[in-house]
């Protein structure tokens, strides 16, 4: 460095900036990055990535995940209530046809057994109706109601029999196996969209795992760049110094006083654009095709850098 | 500048900037009637940002599909709260929907414990049927009367309050001689034939049904044993004159009820002019009060909130808590869970009600 800076004024020194203190007058040396400031950054780095993915599955996924277990569960249960109900339902229609062809031998134990059909109806397990998926939610109104309605015309007809208003009660028994397919078609409705619901939800599940893949790839790929990223790192502000170091103080103790230690003199705010340079070389000396003057040329000007 | 010029154009309009949905089935003319002359007062008295404009669900979708009523509000732009629905069932079976859609429900006249819960968005507006049912078992047991029979609608809200008198009248000496459920299309005159021909017979009836129901179910009773005893939950109050008027003895009737009129309150004075000025049929009752008061809670979270869902909701929350409560023509509303707006029995008199103390 030659000649008096003139204060404020910032003057190259091997390739690096050396500023002028405003208050001393003193040159002061080139900020450089110390090699603990960089090993920071890499820890805060590697940090970062460590958490990045259990901060995805954790954010994104797993809510996700857990919302579709549940509805599933509960598509799941719908479609068990409703096989429960289609049972009972099933018996008292049997039950009201019978009685309907008079086919019960044992009369006076009608009552009874219109009572029993009617409780057992009416203790059937009841769904609530959020926990119903959005596509079966009308059919199974539907199926509430109608199914009301078939018992409670049930019920009326065991009352009409104990009046002995034997003309009500098989008007009530008619009116109830009316009811039946209306029944029936509400059931298959609520079942064919369950079943469109656990597709839906099958889509979804799909969907889920692909994006799970994506994220996992992007995760793994940023993890190739960050470990070169590393490797290169401790190379260059590690291993190549203490080697050198090593080298030197071989040198010495072999009695080569003359023997110098080099410094690391890697420019580090010109390390990105020499790495990209350096990508370009690695391009054209495959597109080279052998055309060594072209590689030469190439190297050469990465040197210079 | 086009651009500049069409949204200049947009917010010259006045446009009310929030929604109110109704899903309210029974007497829709009259409702919007009522309603509109409220919400015309409440329009002049705020700013433009503030006005709501009421969206009643048509009447042409078939009665009884909640789900048609609740999907068709959803999709209105700018809504922010349905008042609705009539019962608890049809409340129960909309919540799912608005809770997808983040709309506030006030239902006001289901009483259904399991409003309480079914939706973070639902909001029952008066006590539910666990005190109700405690009211009506506590009355029975008063009278002196031993053998009753209940007469339940075959629903969330009928099931509740039987299930909260059993809880009381288990533990007394009367006698529940029979749960008779029913629909809205039972054949009535056979279930009370059914009822008073059991043996022994009830010496009082519990009607937990809608008001038409219990009055012909009352008329064909008192006809065949007119020392029958009636109590009628808080839906049958639709029909309390033509109770009133068939009931055998003042000491023969009493029904629930979630108001009772205070004619000196300025708010219920106002209730009492619109409700006129509707020309509604009859005398305005509690499920009357309720609707307006469900209207006017949400367009007291418009005014103060600027009408975002989400504020809606959270205004909500905080009656009672770190805001006043609401003073409606029920009374003090919040939703704490520990002031719900409670039932209470009144009975017929020579010109009206009174509460049985």
């Amino acid at each position: 460095v030659s000649g008096t800076p003139a204060r404020n004024d910032a003057i190259t020194a091997t390739g690096s900036q050396a500023t002028i203190d405003s208050d001393t007058g003193e040159l002061a040396a080139p900020k450089r990055r110390t090699l603990r400031g960089t090993m920071f950054a890499a820890t805060v780095l590697v940090v970062l990535y460590g958490l990045s993915f259990p901060t995805i599955v954790l954010s994104r996924l797993l809510p996700a995940a857990q919302r579709l277990e549940q509805e599933t569960t509960a598509t799941n249960t719908a479609f068990q209530t409703l096989r429960e109900q289609g049972n009972v339902f099933q018996g008292a229609v049997t039950l009201a046809r019978r009685l309907n062809e008079n086919r019960i031998a044992d009369t006076a134990g009608i009552p009874r057994l219109i009572a029993d059909t009617v409780e057992a109806l009416r203790g059937m397990s009841v769904l609530e109706y959020n926990a119903v998926a959005d596509q079966m939610r009308d059919a199974f109104a539907g199926l509430v109601s109608k199914t009301d309605e078939f018992t409670a015309k049930l019920d009326e007809a065991g009352r009409a029999y104990r009046l002995g208003e034997d003309s009500v009660y098989h008007a009530r028994i008619r009116t109830a196996l009316d009811s039946v397919s209306g029944i029936a078609q509400s059931l298959d409705e609520a079942q064919r969209h369950g079943l469109g619901d656990l597709l839906d939800r099958q889509a979804r599940i799909n969907a889920a795992s692909a994006e799970l893949q994506a994220w996992t790839i992007g995760w793994l790929l940023v993890g190739g760049v960050l470990i070169w990223f590393l490797v290169s790192l401790t190379r260059r502000r590690l291993i190549d110094p203490l080697d050198r170091l090593e080298r030197g103080l071989t040198q010495l103790s072999s009695g080569d006083l003359e023997a110098r230690i080099r410094r690391a003199t890697t420019n580090w705010d010109a390390w990105p654009t020499c790495s990209i340079a350096r990508v370009k070389c690695c391009v054209v000396v495959l597109r080279s095709r052998g055309d060594l003057r072209r590689r030469g040329n190439c190297w050469q000007t990465l040197r210079t850098r | 500048l086009l651009i500049a010029a069409l949204l200049m154009a947009a917010g010259c309009r006045e446009r009310p900037s929030a929604v109110i949905g109704i899903a309210m089935g029974s007497d829709l003319v009259g409702n919007r009637t009522m309603l509109s002359a409220r919400q015309e007062r409440y329009n002049n008295s705020v700013d433009a940002r503030h006005k709501v404009e009421l969206r009643i669900a048509r009447d042409t979708v078939q009665a009884g599909n909640t789900l048609g009523w609740a999907n068709e509000l959803v999709n209105t732009p700018g809504l922010i709260g349905v008042v609705g629905h009539e019962s608890s069932r049809y409340a129960l079976q909309a919540a799912p929907v608005y809770e997808a859609r983040e709309v506030v429900e006030i239902v006001p006249t289901g009483t259904s414990r399991k409003l309480a819960t079914v939706s973070p968005w639902t909001f029952p507006l008066v006590a539910s049927d666990s005190s109700q049912g405690k009211l009506l078992a506590d009355r029975i047991v008063a009278s002196g009367r031993k053998r009753v029979t209940l007469l339940v609608q075959d629903d969330e809200y009928g099931r509740g309050i039987v299930m909260a008198m059993r809880a009381v009248l288990d533990r007394s000496d009367v006698q529940v001689l029979e749960n008779v459920v029913h629909t809205p299309r039972s054949d009535f005159a056979l279930l009370v034939r059914s009822i008073l021909a059991h043996s022994p017979a009830p010496d009082a009836l519990v009607l937990i049904t809608q008001g038409g129901i219990a009055i012909d179910v009352a008329r064909n009773a008192w006809r065949q044993d007119s020392t029958l005893m009636i109590i009628g939950s808080d839906a049958t109050i639709s029909g309390a004159t033509t109770l009133r008027a068939l009931a055998p003895g003042p000491d023969r009737l009493a029904l629930a009820t979630y108001w009772v009129p205070d004619s000196s309150d300025a708010l219920t004075q106002e209730f009492f002019r619109d409700y006129r000025e509707a020309q509604l049929e009859g005398e305005p009752q509690w499920h009357h009060a309720a609707l307006y008061d469900a209207v006017g809670l949400l367009n007291a979270a418009i005014k103060e909130t600027g009408g975002g869902s989400m504020d809606v909701r959270r205004f909500m929350l905080s009656l009672g808590r770190n805001r006043a409560a609401y003073r409606g023509v029920l009374g003090e509303i919040d939703f704490t869970g520990e002031h719900a707006i409670p039932a209470r029995l009144i009975r017929p008199t020579a010109t009206g009600w009174e509460p049985v103390k």
